[in-house]
């Protein structure tokens, strides 16, 4: 994914400070049950495709575009595995960029398009069997695929406020 | 609910430029299958319960401290009915502000408290039987109420993007 003009345009002003940002990822498993990842360009580490939502973009949307900008490969999206967020997710870019991702990770079927390197942000695009993915897989990317790969219908998300808990502002 | 410290600190440097914001907002039904709608100070339409993200939150948690802070209840979200942006709604506040809105829309029981105005964003608030919604309510917000209460056993989206619709 290159960087969108909306981005582009906000750290021109804020510079590396925090930013919010809604994102997408994408679990694409082929008729063989196998999984579509990427070696990213930037860290050397295999991880599924995804990116920045544009302002106004769906969700589905922005992970259709995504595979596609960085596989070749079209999709359809069937499902919301589910939406990841919390401090895991307040991240520090190689640049210094600071950002809190939020991240909607699609369940995707391919439906056309050899997978390879489509942009400069990957090295190699392939399936793996989801029994012998990477050892250098990102761990978080890792258990997404394992939430894909329970089926749950709707959405996982983590809620860990309680009644018994003090709700802070 | 107050704007964020961090949205304050990032407005003082981009002005009014739009920012695109993770949101979240609640269709909390009842026992009775009524949903609890809030009538917004700022535009007099009645509105489901929501707000936007601090970081480093979870959508889900985020989610019951808005509902704490707007309604003083306490509510258990239990599903997510559908994740949308709203390319047709730009928002924009009285001061020049722009927003646009990634939206979690949560499913949520009430567990404790009765609905009260517990700060200034709304004038009134109370639960609405599904066919005698008012009004004035919020077009986008009545959609996802409508949603809910389909409540389908997979998360909503939608999609229309291929490869073909690049430039």
């Amino acid at each position: 994914m290159a960087i969108s003009e909306y981005v582009r345009r906000l750290r021109e002003k804020v510079g590396t400070d925090l930013l919010m940002m809604p994102a997408v990822g994408g679990i694409v498993i082929n008729a063989a049950g196998e999984i579509l990842l990427q070696r990213r360009s930037d860290n050397g580490l295999w991880g599924i495709p995804g990116g920045a939502i544009d302002p106004g973009e769906e969700p589905a949307d922005a992970i259709v575009r995504e595979v596609w900008e960085e596989t070749g490969v079209r999709v359809i999206p069937e499902r919301v595995v589910g939406v990841y967020g919390g401090p895991e997710l307040l991240v520090r870019y190689p640049n210094g960029d600071e950002a809190m991702v939020i991240s909607m990770t699609f369940l995707c079927r391919p439906v056309s398009g050899e997978p390879h390197p489509h942009d400069d942000e990957s090295l190699e695009v392939r399936y793996f069997s989801a029994n012998a993915l990477p050892e250098t897989l990102i761990a978080r990317h890792r258990r997404r695929i394992e939430d894909a790969l329970r089926a749950t219908p709707a959405a996982l998300f983590t809620f860990t406020l309680t009644p018994d808990k003090e709700i802070t502002k | 609910m107050p704007i964020p410290e961090y949205i304050r600190q990032i407005r003082q440097k981009i002005g009014h430029d739009l920012l695109y914001m993770p949101g979240v907002v609640a269709v909390i039904n009842n026992a009775a299958g009524e949903t609890l709608l809030q009538k917004r100070s700022d535009n007099g339409l009645w509105s489901l319960v929501g707000g936007i993200l601090e970081p480093g939150e979870e959508p889900a948690n985020a989610l019951a401290r808005e509902v704490w802070e707007e309604t003083a209840m306490r509510v258990h979200p239990y599903q997510i009915i559908g994740v949308y942006s709203e390319p047709d709604a730009l928002v924009r506040y009285p001061n020049g502000d722009e927003m646009m809105f990634l939206t979690v829309v949560f499913a949520c029981r009430p567990i404790a408290g009765t609905p009260q105005i517990a700060d200034d964003e709304s004038t009134d608030i109370r639960y609405f039987r599904p066919d005698a919604l008012p009004n004035h309510i919020d077009p986008r917000h009545k959609r996802y109420l409508l949603q809910g209460l389909k409540l389908l056993s997979h998360t909503d989206f939608v999609f229309n993007w291929t490869p073909d619709s690049a430039k």
